[in-house]
């Protein structure tokens, strides 16, 4: 079940549900529309945590019958992103869907939650993107969390990515690193760390992913050496199924790089986020989101918990 | 004011044919354009044997202009940047990527795109008004520019957002010729509906002419985002030489050279 484009996961989760879904301050009409619809179609049931008065009153508008499902009250931020992790660490509920908080307190329950049981603490933020122009979704990973990751961090933020991309169907996913070497000035930070990265999977440290050749998009697109001629003869088959970024000052614009030109050449780009590296499923809506996109957000926790 | 493509290989035509020096043309790429240039009468191309030959007619005034051709980019960049060559500083030189808006009918311009790997804020202010004169050029008299950042907020760990901030404050204080605005992220940057959810009255959300990114691995690789996953067309200008230089990067078609030959002949 390699799943190649968002509608995919939708038809795919119908299959894979129920799940049951931590939903981290719920008291928002469009998630609500969203947990709604996503209960029909047999992606899962919500626990719902949050303001329980506005919960229930916004359900009742919507006509959303929600006296199956548990709600647990809180009003306090790091709270309810303490209880949703920990339910879903339990096994009590299969993935976490933010609904409307910060990042950084679900970061901290995340990473206390991975600490407690000693896994990796690098968790990053690994974006599903779909772009007109290409043939499969493609992963951009860390677009979310840290600044500047080292070394150290990048090995671990691609071996979160590749873990994703199992869960959604991919056997030994390519990755390609990212950088700004463009035969001009070369001595950057991002080169070395590829170059480094490359060695250690040469050495066959982590077997899950394969990093491909190249070192930007010129190069996976044009060869090492190769000009662009015309778009026609790109072949866009050769983007690898995910994407290093240096650092989040790149990883920011790329992820919303429609926003440019929305209008003009980047319609149709759609995009989902999420969390990896806890042992958590997470998926986090962004908060403009309209409930026929978070519908998608659930079908994909459904499919990669 | 110009504000598509086919404006400025217009006016590039009504400004004459210029001279154009390029160091020893051998690929078809460079033969093609040049060729092509020559007809669209932008140009009259001076193929030249060595690159500090090119470089040396250039700096004597014997052409008009200077093509970096099949001389390799390290190899033409240090070559232009020693000090007797006369036509530039390293630590000066920017690159502009222009790109159409057609549904707004205006380019934009982002900057720096490949010369500056880490530009600190003296450099950025150098960049930004590399951008300022190149955008008067095309008729946009008080160009928007947003100083990227990943936040709108000053955040110290973030340095973009310092720099940012200290860069509005100068074009409030009229430091700099624009109307700068940030730090703003590029979802805010590009729409001042998103900017007002977020609680930003900003001056330049949704209209912004130039936008300066904050280091080489956002510029090289947005612009190269831009081209092959937007599928667009762009145009390039090298500032901070004192002849107009037209580059050949990897990521600009044959069609993209061309318009970098015009944008360097209004330049003249």
């Amino acid at each position: 079940m390699l799943i190649r484009n968002f509608q995919e996961a939708e038809e795919i989760a119908r299959k894979v549900g129920p799940k049951k879904i931590s939903v981290l301050r719920a008291e928002n009409r469009e998630f609500l529309l969203a947990l709604k619809e996503a209960h029909q179609r047999g992606y899962g049931e919500p626990v719902l945590i949050g303001d329980e008065r506005k919960i229930r009153e916004i359900a009742e508008e919507i006509s959303f019958d929600i006296s199956k499902f548990v709600v647990i009250d809180s009003k306090d931020t790091q709270e309810i992103a303490d209880r949703g992790v920990q339910l879903a660490a339990t096994g009590e509920t299969d993935f976490v869907l933010r609904g409307y908080i910060d990042g950084p307190p679900l970061y901290r329950s995340l990473i206390r939650v991975s600490s407690k049981r000693e896994l990796k603490k690098q968790i990053c933020v690994v974006a599903l993107m779909q772009f007109p122009v290409l043939p499969k979704l493609i992963g951009l990973t860390d677009t979310g969390i840290t600044v500047a990751p080292d070394f150290g961090a990048k090995m671990e933020i691609i071996k979160n990515a590749a873990t994703l991309f199992s869960r959604l169907g991919y056997e030994s996913p390519q990755v390609g690193i990212i950088t700004a070497r463009r035969g001009l000035n070369d001595e950057l930070d991002s080169v070395s760390d590829a170059i480094k990265i490359k060695e250690a999977f040469a050495k066959r440290q982590f077997p899950e992913c394969r990093i491909v050749d190249g070192l930007s998009l010129s190069d996976f697109f044009l060869g090492a050496e190769g000009f662009l001629e015309g778009f026609d003869e790109v072949d866009y088959s050769r983007i690898p199924d995910i994407l290093l970024v240096h650092n989040l000052e790149f990883g920011n614009i790329f992820v919303k790089i429609d926003s440019v030109a929305e209008r003009d050449f980047f319609s149709g780009v759609r995009r989902h986020g999420f969390i990896v590296g806890a042992g958590i499923p997470t998926v986090i809506p962004s908060r403009a989101d309209t409930h026929e996109t978070i519908i998608t957000d659930i079908a994909l926790g459904v499919l990669i918990s | 004011m110009i504000r598509n493509f086919k404006q400025i290989l217009e006016k590039a035509r009504n400004t004459g044919r210029k001279k154009l020096a390029v160091p020893a043309p051998r690929s078809r790429r460079v033969f093609q354009l040049l060729k092509e240039a020559e007809k669209t009468g932008l140009i009259i191309p001076v193929p030249v044997g060595a690159l500090d030959e090119a470089i040396a007619m250039a700096q004597n005034g014997d052409v008009d202009l200077l093509f970096q051709g099949d001389a390799g980019m390290e190899d033409f960049i240090n070559a232009l940047t020693v000090k007797e060559a006369g036509i530039a500083e390293r630590e000066s030189l920017s690159y502009i990527s222009l790109f159409e808006l057609p549904s707004e009918n205006r380019l934009i311009l982002l900057t720096d795109t490949l010369m500056q790997a880490f530009p600190g804020i003296k450099q950025k202010v150098l960049i930004l008004e590399h951008a300022i004169d190149f955008a008067r050029i095309l008729g946009i008299e008080k160009p928007r520019i947003a100083a990227l950042s990943t936040v709108e907020l000053v955040n110290f760990n973030v340095p973009s957002s310092v720099d940012a901030a200290v860069l509005a404050k100068m074009s409030e204080r009229r430091q700099l010729k624009g109307i700068i605005d940030g730090p703003l992220d590029i979802d805010c940057a590009s729409s001042r509906e998103r900017s007002l959810r977020k609680g930003l009255e900003s001056p330049v959300a949704g209209q912004v002419d130039i936008y300066l990114l904050p280091d080489i691995e956002a510029s090289y690789s947005i612009a190269e985002v831009l081209v092959f996953l937007g599928r667009r067309i762009l145009a390039g200008a090298l500032m901070g030489t004192k002849v107009p230089v037209v580059l050949n990067p990897r990521f600009e078609s044959s069609y993209s050279l061309l318009l970098d030959m015009a944008l360097a002949s209004i330049r003249v």
